[in-house]
């Protein structure tokens, strides 16, 4: 069926085309509260097709699988880009990449299929119990875990011969825990997971985790004093150095958004083409977006325009090094794709995205990270964030945060807000842990939305001389 | 247009089937989408893009257990055989202790009047429409546009085990151009209706250009409280994030400030915050929910006092109370957000406003607790600077950080007009005013 469209879309004058056989099978477990909520599955699954006609891209999807309907696909592409022609006073083309035919399968090494409801619910069960364990005494806590699965499975072949067939699983928990004690409460809303099977809550702790931050959350109820403020050298965890290389590194380096194909929608950025070379931080400032990790939960190693995955570093220390391309942008810039073309679903086109985005891991050891800090804040983790379009503006107010005197973790504080520019913030690093630690998240981009998963993390960071404030409201 | 016998027969045979394994409730929603977006950015087209998508989202009560599939294969074998996996697995899941049926018995759906126009899917018409726009938009004072131009056909069904069956079809127009001056200053538009003569192409060029004359003075403020005028743009932002908070499922699980607040005065005692689906050639209608019950005008605030949550059965029933019309099966949410508008216009609110801000858009709102209700948004595009009742410059690198009630319990006057509005950051289809608002807490980078 897809030789069938490729040879209809030629024939009918398209410079290129692509197929994606798309099927997305979800499935949740919602727990809340000490009992299962519901069950929910998603099976989402189709064909989508980009032509290029004369300059013009153009999408279709349909989820109805029949060679006429294929057909009647590729026509109404066809004719749709001929009727939008007059709207383009620039013409799309494609960079060439290497051609590949590859099939990969990332393995579950404790299959979710294979697992009865039973030891799934037990999962989220243990995870309940043991975050009661942890704040038991007079707080009040409202907990919901939804322990999830997703596996991708795709073919993409397009007409420079490519053929690319995949099948990629994750598995993650989902989780919001409020917590209530004396008229005052502290919430919290995190995700930890990978790609594989159920050993991945195993093999990352992940009740662990979850269990430790339901401690932290208890301790801050209990012992919280409001921040201090004013300057002073912060640490951050490696949950906000994540949600840092994410937000004001990983986005501003998606190449359409530079290029402001998505300015009425997810914004801009505050680099131009001409800013490969610019030192826009510290040396100390690495970041790099690597879809090849294994485990991660951006995981992929061919795009979904067919180019082969790799380890993109995007600033390296402290100057623009890279941005993050598809075929079309990567044929504007003059450089070859660099595999960062991710689509959600069946139904939505290839758009540049991030994959795993980090902090590269530094030689300090935490201890020594603190030891040189007469007077800070280790905020470990976050809530509230948020970031201008162009991404130079940006906000992240502590929940797991620590007051810090002469070297030492002295007691908990409350809601330390980070309002900062991008340059003042990457300029202000120096000194990275050895500690490197993932979270899991859906990155948000596209129009219509494409929620996708991506991996963000770091060690921690230290940076120096930063305007703490108490959040007001 | 819009075929959809294969959705109805489809349905149909799911639903037999579901009967025949003896399950107890059964709700099925089928809808069909057709959908073209022209997607263009620096006053050029970046691609057109066209989806036709069915799906079935059903519901399944079985032995006090609930289950949700949404799947969109239209191969009905495959639909069963995914069903029947789910069952075979059912005793294997723990009983729901608030398990309750789905309601029951004949009722009638008013469809509102005027939400279907097949006109709009003449993409030439659509393509003349956006090519004159983005033309008289471009020139001595905006440099560069992008956005889209969308528009939406669906069909949508509904049939449960309660002996209900509804079905509406629905038309939408979208528009959404943001436009940058060339010093980078934006402003943006955004309409949703549902005939292309629901979005005012005509005007927009020149509305656009009237606000972005204001760029000659470009000024830092300091941080503080203010009195602030919020566009439709950013009303539309905050009332669907408030409003969605009102769902008994988010009351239920800790993420929502309106716990305890039913019959309390907890906005502006002069506002109003609705849902009304069955309204006449509204882009928000929708004559029943997923279980089937008809929907209805719903005020969640009313004078300024918490009327109701938003509810389904099941959601109900735990709250010892009817169904509101608002499943989601599992999460209730509104269908749309509607707010009256006062008396003034916009300028006799900028002028009574005197001195403070006027936030044309904002994005990216995130709470560091949903129980109290303390969260940020960032304004994007203009914001103007007001002194002694004028606009005087603009702004930027300014941030809201307040607290959701506050906002609303210190509103203090809307606008006359009311505008449709939804883009990408907008939670529901909205018609809100420009209202103004009190002690807004703002902080800012410099």
């Amino acid at each position: 069926m897809a030789r069938l469209a490729l040879d209809r879309a030629l024939e009918l004058d398209a410079e290129y085309v692509e197929l994606r056989w798309h099927t997305t099978n979800n499935e949740e477990y919602i727990y809340k509260n000490g009992a299962l909520d519901t069950h929910q599955s998603f099976t989402i699954s189709g064909i989508a097709l980009r032509v290029l006609v004369d300059g013009v891209m153009s999408f279709s999807s349909t989820n109805i699988i029949t060679e006429k309907n294929i057909i009647s696909m590729v026509e109404d592409a066809i004719n749709n880009a001929k009727a939008s022609s007059r709207l383009a006073k620039r013409k799309v083309s494609l960079y060439e990449n290497e051609i590949f035919e590859v099939k990969y399968v990332v393995a579950e090494n404790k299959k979710w299929v294979d697992a009865t409801p039973e030891e799934k619910m037990e999962i989220l069960k243990s995870a309940d119990d043991n975050v009661l364990d942890k704040i038991k005494g007079p707080i009040k806590s409202m907990r919901l875990y939804i322990l999830g699965f997703r596996k991708e499975e795709k073919i993409v072949v397009n007409s420079f011969g490519t053929y690319i067939q995949s099948s990629i699983p994750l598995v993650w928990i989902k989780y919001v825990i409020t917590l209530k004690n004396s008229g005052k409460s502290v919430q919290k809303i995190g995700r930890k997971g990978g790609s594989g099977g159920l050993e991945i809550i195993d093999n990352f702790k992940i009740i662990d985790k979850i269990t430790e931050t339901a401690y932290e959350m208890s301790q801050i109820l209990k012992r919280g004093k409001p921040t201090p403020t004013g300057l002073m050298d912060i640490i951050v965890g490696s949950e906000v150095a994540g949600i840092i290389a994410h937000e004001c590194v990983g986005h501003p380096f998606e190449a359409d958004r530079i290029l402001g194909r998505e300015a009425a929608q997810a914004g801009g950025s505050y680099l131009s083409p001409e800013d490969i070379g610019k030192q826009i931080g510290s040396k100390e400032v690495n970041v790099s977006d690597d879809p090849t990790i294994p485990s991660s939960g951006g995981y992929y190693l061919y795009d979904d325009e067919g180019v082969k995955a790799r380890k993109k570093r995007l600033i390296l220390n402290g100057k623009v090094n890279e941005y993050l391309h598809n075929r079309e942008t990567a044929e504007i810039f003059g450089v070859g794709s660099n595999a960062s073309a991710r689509a959600v679903n069946y139904n939505r086109e290839p758009i540049v995205r991030m994959s795993n985005t980090y902090f590269e891991a530094g030689d300090y050891s935490f201890d020594e990270l603190l030891e040189e800090i007469k007077e800070g804040i280790y905020m470990k983790g976050f809530m509230e964030w948020n970031i201008d379009d162009k991404r130079l503006n940006q906000r992240y107010t502590g929940l797991e945060a620590y007051y810090i005197r002469n070297g030492e973790i002295k007691y908990p504080v409350l809601m330390p807000v980070i309002e900062i520019t991008t340059y003042q913030l990457l300029s202000s690093l120096d000194a990275r842990g050895r500690d490197v630690e993932f979270f899991m998240g859906l990155c948000g981009k596209g129009e219509p939305h494409q929620p996708i998963p991506v991996w963000f993390g770091g060690p921690s960071l230290r940076f120096r001389n930063i305007n703490i404030r108490r959040r007001a409201s | 247009m819009f075929s959809s016998v294969y959705l109805d027969s489809l349905m149909e045979s799911i639903y037999r089937h579901l009967i025949r394994q003896g399950v107890d409730d059964i709700s099925i929603i089928g809808s069909r989408t057709t959908k073209k977006i022209i997607k263009f950015h620096n006053n050029s087209l970046s691609i057109v893009k066209s989806y036709d998508i069915s799906s079935l989202k059903i519901y399944i009560g079985y032995m006090k257990r609930r289950f949700v599939t949404n799947i969109n294969i239209v191969d009905e074998e495959k639909v069963k055989q995914e069903i029947d996996k789910l069952l075979s697995l059912a005793k294997k899941f723990s009983e729901i202790k608030d398990y309750v049926p789905l309601p029951s018995g004949y009722v009638d759906y008013h469809e509102p009047r005027g939400i279907f126009n097949e006109s709009i899917f003449e993409t030439k018409h659509a393509v003349d429409l956006l090519k004159n726009t983005i033309d008289n938009t471009v020139g001595k004072t905006i440099s560069r546009v992008a956005g889209t131009l969308e528009v939406t056909g669906i069909k949508k069904m509904v049939k449960t085990s309660g002996g209900r069956f509804g079905e509406f079809r629905k038309s939408l127009v979208k528009l959404n151009m943001r436009s940058f001056a060339k010093n980078d200053a934006s402003y943006q538009v955004n309409c949703i209706g549902v005939r292309f003569e629901d979005i005012p192409f005509d005007k927009l060029p020149e509305d656009i250009k009237y606000w972005l004359k204001y760029l000659q003075s470009k000024e830092k403020i300091s941080y503080g409280k203010y009195n602030v005028i919020m566009a439709p743009l950013v009303v539309a932002n905050l009332a669907g994030y408030y409003s969605r908070m009102a769902s008994a499922y988010y009351v239920d699980a800790g993420l929502s400030p309106l716990k305890d607040c039913i019959g309390e005065e907890v906005v502006s005692e002069t506002l109003n915050i609705y849902d009304n689906p069955i309204l006449d050639r509204s882009p928000g209608a929708i004559p029943f929910d997923e279980e089937a019950v008809p929907t209805r005008k719903t005020y969640i605030f009313k004078e300024g006092v918490m009327k109701t949550y938003l509810h389904n059965t099941y959601t109900a029933h735990k709250f010892k109370t009817e169904s509101t019309g608002h499943a989601g099966i599992i999460v209730p949410a509104p269908h749309t957000v509607l707010i009256d508008g006062g008396r003034d216009n916009l300028d006799e609110l900028i002028k009574d406003l005197k001195n403070g801000l006027f936030i044309t858009n904002t994005w990216y709102t995130r709470f560091q607790n949903y129980v109290t209700g303390d969260f940020s948004t960032l304004p994007r595009d203009l914001i103007f600077i007001i002194r002694n009742g004028d606009i005087s410059g603009y702004t930027y690198n300014i941030r809201i950080s307040d607290n959701i009630m506050n906002i609303f319990k210190n509103i203090i006057s809307m606008s006359k007009e009311e505008y449709w509005i939804y883009w990408w950051d907008t939670p529901y289809i909205s018609r809100v005013p420009y209202v103004s608002i009190e002690n807004v807490n703002i902080s800012c980078v410099f």
